[in-house]
């Protein structure tokens, strides 16, 4: 049996998942029957890419424990993916060239291709860079999009992340899709001996978004650091979870989110922390800040931190609360409308992540679609 | 990050065991009446009769023990697959009856009391006091000028009868026997604990204080406390528990329903110090109306496994909350503690800090649940927690939940874990401190906010413990 009808088998033996939370929307796992492919480019020749499926169908082009994808979201979310995958490419670097190598992939889903199922691989060999980029993208409707095109787009992803020794990898995944959207999620990253992993994840879009980010900081001085954004829109539903799993030594991690919750927006922000027995010496920080703009706002936040290790430092904070309004008013005074004066005060605390992103078009992107849906 | 240096193995305080000295003194049993083991219709029915109860009560509890049996074990949290209910005596009767001076308690009881301290406080610093020996009261009594304030202090068992009205309008009204399989026993086998009805305009100016203590082996105990504090009146009452080790389990399922109604203030203090055989699946809530305020001292050091969650409803407009709470788990115990406040009214707020010190294979675990609903408007909250760990046999964990409704509000989270820090003890010993002493003033620091805010001969208890365990041991 063949992985894809390893997975397919699984698949179809699974019930269909309840979420307790966030009611998961109908629809779910509809089949496409047609390849998607995004628009991909790598600026090094030290960057080996193939899809998934070539990957799988090469011998040796891709290791059993590459395959390996842990439950996340749950093992139905993995075994449909690995059974349906319509995308998805396997991108290893081995450049230690001082200049980081970039690797940019755009998903544009469209009235004709309205559902993306993409599983990534993504390698750094011992001691290479490699920044990914992946925007996933709805191609705006006009009087010509038939009508179907306005039933939801659909984007289920799995991305697996291996950085190897002392190799440093920087994801940015930027979520734009409409306002009708699902999209899921999960990204699993294994990070070994004095490897950092950076992720920047930016969801603005989508109606009903679960993503899930599982970081096993394997080895003696590993780092990863994640960084959220997040754009609530109206009615939309958002599931949020970040996992570290500390079991190397002096291993370093970092959780900051910043989002923003629009009328009749639903969130479930959780982020956990374990330290396993072992990781002495291992350091541990999550942050979350909340920003209530609308009416009707269900925001839950389950911030764990689990500890099995006394040589440790974890520490979790969280903030929720309304728009500051002394900024609203000097800004309004200054002579903004109070719309303009919120979309700024909302960039502005998304910007303490944004600074640290050397993409400028990324950024100018996200600024675009902040103010797009701000109104 | 750490520099190099900090590579060698780092040194660890060790705190030893609390002592616990005096509760650990196991009278002979001498009871009146003890049900059999396990739990039948026969056996509720036999304790409803011994206790000459109205009808109404009977049927609530054999409604209760119905839930019981149709409920299954809960799973989420401590381990509970040892706990054999079969092998639990629901209800012993000592051989003596509820009495109000202290001369007619049986010599071994009073010996007991004694040990602990309560008639010695009870003339300090106490506006009244009760104990309750197994599952009944053996001793209740309260100052003179509170009597004749209107103020009611008194068993359970005698304010069924004798304030049939008021108990019935609230008893097992908060918790009732449809949450969890352990209100639902409670509700079958209750007996004892406290009732106290402060009037309107009534401040109570010195605490109240009820003790409980269990002695028989492989016993549970399940008692009551019932509290309404009228209109603008005002409330300390203290609970303490303590029991005996033996080598089975004993198990303590109990209920505390608070009612604080307009304008109204109760603090609730808490010392919980259980042998190690303890099962303590208490279940807490307080009902707090407009302007009311409920503060909870907690501080549990003993139990095998506890599973405890004060609940504060802010239900009044402008209601109020403060939860300090302290947890110090040694070898073999699991601590399962925290707090729950729902925010369902406007303007109400509330504050939790949690400390808590898991040592020697301990598990400590922070739990706790803080909710805004829908229409909570201008709910402001901060929720604190800190755990210690003094070694890495031990685990920590920490899960605190908030769920907010609406826009409206004002939250604020944060939490810490960790062990105690070099820097701050290097600090120190460059100030001229010994490395001994500097560790136990961190120590000290870290539980003095709990400390503080206890009753003054428990917080002195603590104090010395932590002094006395860290002398001489570090280094």
């Amino acid at each position: 049996m063949n992985f894809r009808q390893y997975h397919q088998e699984a698949f179809n033996k699974m019930e269909t998942p309840v979420w307790n939370r966030v009611s998961l929307p109908k629809g779910m796992f509809p089949i496409p029957s047609y390849k998607m492919d995004a628009s991909i480019t790598s600026d090094s020749e030290h960057i080996h890419i193939m899809t998934f499926q070539e990957a799988l169908d090469t011998e040796h082009a891709i290791s059993p424990l590459e395959k390996e994808a842990k439950k996340h979201l749950g093992d139905h979310f993995s075994h449909f993916i690995n059974g349906y995958f319509n995308s998805g490419y396997v991108i290893r670097s081995t450049s230690k060239a001082l200049e980081v190598p970039v690797v940019d992939i755009h998903y544009i889903l469209s009235g004709e291709t309205r559902t993306l199922i993409d599983n990534h691989l993504i390698v750094a060999e011992p001691g290479a860079k490699l920044d990914v980029i992946i925007d996933y993208h709805a191609e705006p409707a006009n009087e010509n999009t038939p009508q179907k095109a306005f039933e939801p787009m659909n984007h289920y992803g799995l991305t697996r992340v291996i950085a190897k020794h002392g190799s440093h990898v920087r994801i940015f995944k930027l979520q734009r899709l409409n306002q009708t959207a699902h999209h899921f999620d999960q990204v699993l990253a294994s990070v070994e001996e004095s490897a950092v992993v950076d992720v920047f994840d930016i969801q603005v879009g989508s109606q009903f978004k679960a993503i899930s980010y599982e970081t096993d900081l394997k080895g003696r001085r590993s780092e990863a650091h994640i960084n959220s954004i997040y754009f609530g829109d109206k009615d939309s539903k958002s599931d949020l979870s970040f996992t570290m799993n500390h079991q190397g030594q002096k291993s370093n991690s970092s959780i900051l989110s910043k989002g923003a919750l629009d009328s009749n927006a639903l969130k479930v922000f959780r982020g956990n922390l374990f330290f396993e027995t072992g990781a002495s010496q291992s350091v541990g920080k999550e942050e979350e800040f909340v920003m209530l703009l609308g009416e009707s706002i269900k925001s839950d936040s389950i911030p764990a931190l689990m500890c099995s290790e006394d040589d440790v430092i974890g520490e979790h904070a969280a903030s929720v609360g309304q728009v500051d309004l002394n900024k609203l008013f000097y800004l309004m005074s200054r002579g903004f409308s109070e719309t303009e004066a919120k979309k700024l005060i909302i960039k502005a605390s998304f910007e303490e992540i944004l600074s640290a992103v050397p993409y400028e078009a990324f950024k100018v992107t996200v600024s675009e679609e902040v103010d797009k849906r701000v109104y | 990050m750490r520099k190099e240096s900090g590579e060698h193995m780092a040194k660890k305080t060790y705190i030893e065991e609390v002592n616990r000295g005096v509760y650990d003194i196991i009278n002979k049993e001498d009871h009146r009446y003890k049900a059999d083991r396990g739990l039948t219709e026969d056996i509720i029915r036999e304790i409803s009769r011994e206790k000459d109860e109205p009808q109404w009560m009977l049927d609530y509890r054999l409604k209760s023990l119905e839930i019981f049996n149709a409920k299954p074990m809960p799973t989420w949290g401590a381990d509970l697959s040892e706990l054999d209910m079969d092998n639990i005596v629901h209800y012993v009767r000592p051989n003596t009856d509820m009495s109000t001076s202290w001369d007619d308690v049986p010599e071994d009881i009073k010996q007991t009391f004694d040990r602990l301290g309560i008639p010695e406080a009870e003339k300090k610093s106490l506006a009244g006091v009760g104990a309750q020996y197994d599952s009944e009261v053996v001793y209740h009594s309260m100052r003179e000028d509170l009597k004749a304030k209107g103020v009611v202090y008194t068993d359970m068992d005698s304010a069924v009868k004798a304030y049939e009205s008021i108990v019935r309008k609230y008893f097992m009204t908060m918790i009732t026997n449809r949450d969890h399989k352990f209100s639902a026993l409670h509700g079958a086998v209750w007996s004892g604990g406290s009732f106290v009805y402060v009037p309107e305009g009534v401040e109570v100016d010195f605490p109240l204080q009820s003790y409980f203590r269990l002695n028989a082996k492989g016993a549970g105990q399940f008692e009551h406390t019932l509290i309404v504090v009228e209109k603008n009146a005002s409330l300390h009452f203290i609970e303490g528990c303590s029991a005996p080790k033996y080598s089975v389990q004993n198990l303590h399922a109990g209920a505390v329903e608070l009612f604080v109604k307009e304008g109204a203030k109760l603090r609730y203090s808490t010392i919980e110090n259980w042998s190690r055989n303890m099962y303590n699946l208490n279940t807490k809530r307080c009902m707090v109306e407009k302007n009311g305020k409920i503060e909870w001292v907690s501080g549990s050091f003993g139990s095998k496994v506890s599973m405890l969650y004060p609940m504060s409803i802010l239900k009044g407009e402008g209601a109020s909350s403060e939860f300090t709470g302290i947890t110090f788990a040694a070898k073999g115990q699991y601590l399962d503690t925290g707090t729950k406040v729902v925010h369902a009214a406007p303007n109400t707020t509330s504050i939790v800090n949690s400390k808590s010190i898991s040592k020697d294979g301990g598990h400590a675990f922070y739990r706790g649940l803080l909710r805004v609903t829908p229409n909570a408007v201008n709910v402001k909250s901060t929720v604190n927690c800190e755990s210690l760990m003094l070694d890495n046999r031990s685990k920590s964990d920490t899960l605190p939940i908030i769920e907010i409704g609406n826009e409206q509000v004002d939250i604020g989270h944060e939490a810490k874990i960790g062990r105690i820090s070099d820097d701050t003890i290097f600090y120190l010993m460059s100030r001229g401190i010994s490395e001994a002493e500097a560790k136990a003033m961190i120590v000290r620091g870290f539980v003095e906010p709990i400390t503080k805010e206890l009753p003054l001969e428990y917080a002195v208890e603590l104090n010395n413990l932590i002094n006395l365990e860290l002398e001489g041991t570090i280094g």
